[in-house]
C-alpha cells in the first residue's frame, strides 16, 4: 500500500514539476502569484479542469499590489511561500499597533518559520505622521522596519495617537534601540528622494487595490481581504486553510446532518440534501438568491428532490444582529421572509447598518421583538457558527456542502447540478476527483 | 517577561480602543469624498508646511512658477488676504497651508527654491507676491535676491545658499509638478486642493470648512431647508408625506453636469413622476466667476424655464466654461437668445447690480445655515444625503428605506 502511495506520490511530483499542462498547475495550489494568460484560457478551454473543481474562492492575486517590492515594504518568508499574506496599514493606527506588537512574531512563528507562508507589511500614507513613520521604517532597513513600530509602541501604545512632535520623539527613541541615531532619521526625514518614493508606492498600491478612504489594518491572505483587525481570526484560518485543503468531511458527518435547529425548506428525508452556510445580509449577493429563491431550486424543493438548509454564518461587525433577527423568525416563515429579504433588498441593501429595517421585517414575520435581546439566540448562533469554522473549515459565507463535500463559492442553478452529479459521481465510485481547491 | 509585556502592551491598546475618546465620531469630514490625489497631497517632512503637522485640516497650494496666466495672477491678492485672515486658525492648529511650486526645468525648480528655503509662512506669502507682480510669464525668482529676507528672519546666508542647491529638493519639486499634471490637475487645473478636491483660497469659504469638518452641522436646525426660494428650480409638486431632496448644485460643475446626465434624469422619471419625492434644486455659485455669472443668469430666467434652460447650461457647459476666469456672459446670452428668451432683458437682470448682491446673499445664507463646501450637495428631507454623485442605486435604496421606514412607523 505504501509502495503504490509512494508511486503515486512520485507520479505527481513529476507531474507537477516536468508538465506544463494547466490543470496540473492548479493541483499544486498557489505555485505562481500571477495566472499566466494562455493558462487562463487553457481553464476556460477544458471543461475537465472546471468541472473537476468544486470549488472556488475569490482570490485575486494578479495584482500589482501584491507583487513583492524592495521599498517601503516590510516582508518575511520565501517568495514563493504558498501563502502570501499582505498587511496594508496606517501605521499609527491603534489596530496596526496592537498587530504589530502582538500578532506579527505570532505569525511568523507559526506560518513563515515553517515555510507556509510570507508575510508582508506596506504602510498605507494618508497622514503625515504616517508618512514620517513609514520614512522613519524605511531609514531603519526593510529587516527592521517592523522592530521600529514594535518598539514604538513599547516606548508609547499609543503614540501613533500623539501629536506630531510626540511621534517625532518616540520615533527617535525607537530607533535609537536598534542604534539608530536621531542624526541618521532625521537625515532620511530631510532625503527628499525618500519622501517622495514613499508617496509614490502609496499611490500605486491605493490605486491597483481600491481602496484608498480605509484605513484600518488590511490583511489579505493570497489576494483575499480581510477588513480590518477583528478578522484576524478568519485571517488565520484562511492561511490554515490554503495549505490544508480538505474538501471531503464525510458523508456521514454528523454536523452535516439535519439538526433541530436547522431551518429546512423541502422534504428532510429528500435524496438531496444541500447545506448552505449564509449570511442573512449577504445572501442576496448569490446567483441563488439574488430576488427571492430561484425558482428552479423552488421548483426542485417543491417536487421533493432537494432540502435545502440554511445555516446561519456571521463575522464580526454588521453582519451578526442581523443575523439574530432572522433567526427570530418562526421556522416555518423564514424562508417567506428570505425571500422577503432579497426580493427587496433595495430598501435595506445600501444602509450603514441595516439592523433596524431587518428588525421591523422580521417582525412581520413573526418574530417577536424579547429574542431580538435573548442571549440564548445569542449562544445558539454562536454555537453553529463556532462549529462550522472549527469542524467544517468554514471561512466564508456562500459555503455549501453536499455529502460531506464542501463547495465555496456563488453557485448558480446550473453549477449547483453539476456540483451534485459530480459528488454522486464520486461517492458511488467514479473517477477520482481532481483539483478540489477551496 | 516578554510576554508579560507584550500583554501590557495589548491590554494598553484593546483600552484605548473602548475608551469613548477613541471612538470615531460622524463629523462632517466622514462625509466628505477623498480623492486618490489625496495620496500625493498629504504633507512629507521635506514639505513647506505653514502651520502644523496635527492641524485639522490641510490645504495644499501649487505655486505656479512655471507658466502663471494673468488670471492665475489676479486671484493672488485674495489668497494674499486669506493668508493674514487665517493667521489665528493656524496658529491654532485648525488650518495647514502646504507649499509646493510647479516647477519643470532645474533652473525653475532652483528658482523656486528661493521661497522653499524661507521659513514657511514666507515661503507662501514671497511666492504669491513674485506671481502677483511679475510682468513677465518667463520671468523666474532670484534666490540672491531673497539672501537679505531669510537673514533678517535668521537663516544663515550660507544656509540658505546650500539649501537653494539642494538638487535633491529640485527632483523632489520637479516629481510632484510631473505628478501634478499627470494625475491631479485633470480638467479643471485648480491651485488649491483639500483632500483631493479642488477648493478656493478664501478666508470665508476656508472658516466654514474648517467648522464643517470639526462638527456635525445640526441641518434640522436650518431652516434654509424647509423653505422654497424664489430661485429654487421645484422639480414635482411639494407635499408634507413627500420625501423633500434639495440639491446644491454648481452651474459649472462638471461632477454636477455628470449627474444629471447618469442619475438624475432616471431618479426623476421614477421617483419624481410616481409622487414619491420632489425636488428642490439650489443653482449655487461658488467664487469663480463662470458660477457666478451663471447662477446670476439663472436667477434672472423666468421660473417656468428655470429647469429647461439649466439642462441647457449643463448640456452647453464646455462652450462657455473654458477657464475659471473667464467671463461667460456673451455666451450664456447666446443661449437664452436660442431658446427664446428675451437677451435684453436677460442682459439687464445680470448687469443690475442688484442680481449680484442677492446671488452672493443667497450663497451667503446657505454657507452660514449649512458650511456647504463642495457640491454637489444633497440632502433629503432635513438630513445631509451626500456630497458629490450618488449612483441612482443609492438614491433608490435611501427613497425605498425611508418610505419603509414610515410605513413600518405608521403601522
Amino acid at each position: 500500500m505504501q509502495s503504490r502511495l509512494y508511486t503515486l506520490f512520485m507520479f505527481l511530483f513529476a507531474l507537477n514539476t516536468l508538465c506544463s499542462e494547466p490543470v496540473y498547475a492548479q493541483n499544486e495550489g498557489r505555485k505562481r502569484d500571477i495566472p499566466v494568460d494562455a493558462e487562463v484560457d487553457a481553464r476556460a478551454e477544458d471543461p475537465n479542469a472546471r468541472r473537476n473543481e468544486f470549488t472556488y474562492t475569490n482570490r485575486n492575486t494578479a495584482n500589482f499590489a501584491f507583487i513583492p517590492r524592495a521599498v517601503s515594504e516590510y516582508a518575511v518568508g520565501e517568495i514563493k511561500a504558498p501563502v502570501q499574506i499582505n498587511v496594508f496599514a496606517d501605521p499609527t493606527s491603534l489596530d496596526t499597533n496592537t498587530f504589530m506588537s502582538v500578532h506579527w512574531n505570532a505569525l511568523i512563528d507559526e506560518y513563515v518559520t515553517p515555510g507556509k507562508a510570507r508575510l508582508a507589511f506596506r504602510p498605507l500614507i494618508i497622514h503625515a505622521k504616517a508618512a514620517l513613520a513609514a520614512i522613519a521604517m524605511e531609514c531603519v532597513g526593510p529587516s527592521a522596519g517592523v522592530k521600529l513600530l514594535q518598539n514604538a509602541t513599547q516606548i508609547d501604545p499609543l503614540w501613533g495617537t500623539r501629536s506630531y512632535e510626540r511621534t517625532v520623539d518616540v520615533l527617535n527613541q525607537a530607533a535609537q534601540k536598534m542604534a539608530v541615531t536621531v542624526e541618521e532619521l532625521d537625515a532620511c526625514y530631510r532625503d527628499s528622494k525618500l519622501n517622495y518614493e514613499i508617496g509614490y508606492w502609496f499611490k500605486r498600491d491605493s490605486r491597483a487595490l481600491d481602496f484608498f478612504e480605509h484605513n484600518e489594518t488590511n490583511i489579505f491572505v493570497n489576494g483575499s481581504l480581510w477588513p480590518g483587525l477583528k478578522f484576524l481570526e478568519f485571517a488565520k484560518r484562511h492561511i490554515e486553510r490554503e495549505f490544508a485543503r480538505k474538501g471531503n468531511y464525510g458523508e456521514d458527518n454528523p454536523i452535516l446532518k439535519i439538526q433541530p435547529t436547522d431551518r429546512v425548506a423541502g422534504n428532510p428525508k429528500a435524496p438531496v440534501v444541500l447545506f448552505d452556510y449564509a449570511n442573512i445580509i449577504r445572501i442576496h449577493n448569490r446567483p441563488l438568491f439574488s430576488s427571492g429563491m430561484d425558482s428552479r431550486l423552488r421548483q426542485a424543493i417543491s417536487s421533493g428532490q432537494l432540502a435545502y438548509v440554511y445555516r446561519p454564518f456571521y463575522f464580526p461587525g454588521i453582519t451578526h444582529k442581523p443575523e439574530i433577527a432572522a433567526r427570530c423568525v418562526p421556522p416555518a416563515r423564514f424562508f417567506e421572509f428570505l425571500d422577503y429579504m432579497t426580493i427587496n433588498k433595495d430598501f435595506w441593501m445600501s444602509l450603514d447598518d441595516p439592523t433596524e429595517m431587518l428588525e421591523s421585517i422580521a417582525k412581520y414575520h413573526g418574530a417577536d421583538e424579547k429574542c431580538f435581546k435573548d442571549p440564548k439566540v445569542e449562544s445558539e448562533l454562536k454555537d453553529i457558527r463556532d462549529t462550522a469554522l472549527n469542524k467544517l473549515d468554514v471561512i466564508r459565507v456562500s459555503t455549501y456542502f453536499y455529502r460531506g463535500e464542501a463547495y465555496m463559492g456563488n453557485l448558480t442553478f446550473e453549477a449547483l447540478s453539476q456540483f451534485i452529479e459530480d459528488v454522486n459521481r464520486w461517492r458511488s465510485g467514479g473517477e477520482p476527483k481532481q483539483g478540489n481547491k477551496q | 517577561m516578554k510576554y508579560i509585556q507584550i500583554s501590557l502592551i495589548s491590554l494598553a491598546l484593546v483600552a484605548a480602543g473602548a475608551i469613548p475618546g477613541f471612538a470615531q465620531k460622524r463629523k462632517g469630514i466622514d462625509f466628505l469624498p477623498t480623492s486618490i490625489r489625496h495620496g500625493a497631497q498629504v504633507p512629507y517632512p521635506v514639505d513647506v508646511l505653514y502651520g502644523s503637522t496635527d492641524s485639522d485640516l490641510v490645504l495644499v497650494h501649487y505655486s505656479d512658477i512655471e507658466k502663471c496666466t494673468e488670471a492665475c495672477k489676479d486671484n493672488m491678492e485674495e489668497r494674499l488676504e486669506a493668508l493674514s485672515a487665517l493667521r489665528q486658525d493656524i496658529q491654532r492648529s485648525r488650518l495647514a497651508i502646504l507649499w509646493r511650486p510647479l516647477v519643470a526645468t532645474d533652473e525653475q525648480a532652483r528658482a523656486a527654491m528661493s521661497f522653499a528655503c524661507l521659513p514657511p509662512e514666507h515661503a507662501l506669502s514671497e511666492s504669491m507676491k513674485f506671481l502677483r507682480d511679475r510682468t513677465d510669464r518667463t520671468d523666474l525668482p532670484v534666490p540672491e535676491r531673497y539672501m537679505d529676507k531669510a537673514e533678517s528672519l535668521g537663516i544663515s546666508r550660507e544656509a540658505f545658499a546650500r539649501c537653494v542647491e539642494n538638487k535633491d529638493m529640485w527632483d523632489f519639486y520637479k516629481r510632484h509638478t510631473n505628478n501634478y499634471k499627470r494625475r491631479i490637475a485633470g480638467l479643471r487645473p485648480s491651485y488649491d486642493w483639500i483632500k483631493g478636491r479642488a477648493v478656493k483660497f478664501n478666508a470665508d469659504y476656508l472658516r466654514g470648512f474648517i467648522n464643517f469638518i470639526k462638527s456635525s452641522v445640526d441641518y434640522k436646525r436650518a431652516p434654509v431647508l424647509r423653505k422654497i426660494l424664489p430661485s429654487d428650480i421645484v422639480v414635482g409638486k411639494p407635499a408634507p408625506d413627500k420625501i423633500r431632496m434639495t440639491m446644491y448644485f454648481a452651474p459649472d460643475g462638471q461632477a454636477e453636469r455628470d449627474y444629471i446626465n447618469k442619475n438624475l434624469q432616471k431618479f426623476i422619471q421614477v421617483f419624481v413622476a410616481s409622487g414619491d419625492v420632489y425636488l428642490v434644486i439650489r443653482p449655487f455659485s461658488w467664487y469663480r466667476l463662470p458660477s457666478i455669472r451663471a447662477t446670476e443668469f439663472l436667477s434672472c430666467v423666468p421660473a417656468d424655464y428655470k429647469l429647461h434652460i439649466m439642462e441647457q447650461i449643463y448640456i452647453s457647459l464646455d462652450k462657455w466654461n473654458t477657464a475659471n476666469f473667464a467671463d461667460p456672459q456673451a455666451t450664456l446670452l447666446q443661449l437664452a437668445a436660442f431658446n427664446g428668451l428675451n437677451e435684453r432683458k436677460i442682459k439687464g437682470c445680470l448687469n443690475s447690480p442688484s442680481t449680484a448682491r442677492k446671488v452672493a446673499a443667497e450663497r451667503k445664507l446657505h454657507q452660514d445655515q449649512l458650511s456647504l463646501v463642495l457640491t454637489p450637495t444633497i440632502f433629503m428631507n432635513d438630513e445631509l444625503f451626500a456630497i458629490g454623485s450618488p449612483g441612482f442605486g443609492d438614491m433608490m435604496s435611501a427613497v425605498r428605506s425611508w418610505k419603509a421606514k414610515q410605513t413600518m412607523d405608521r403601522r
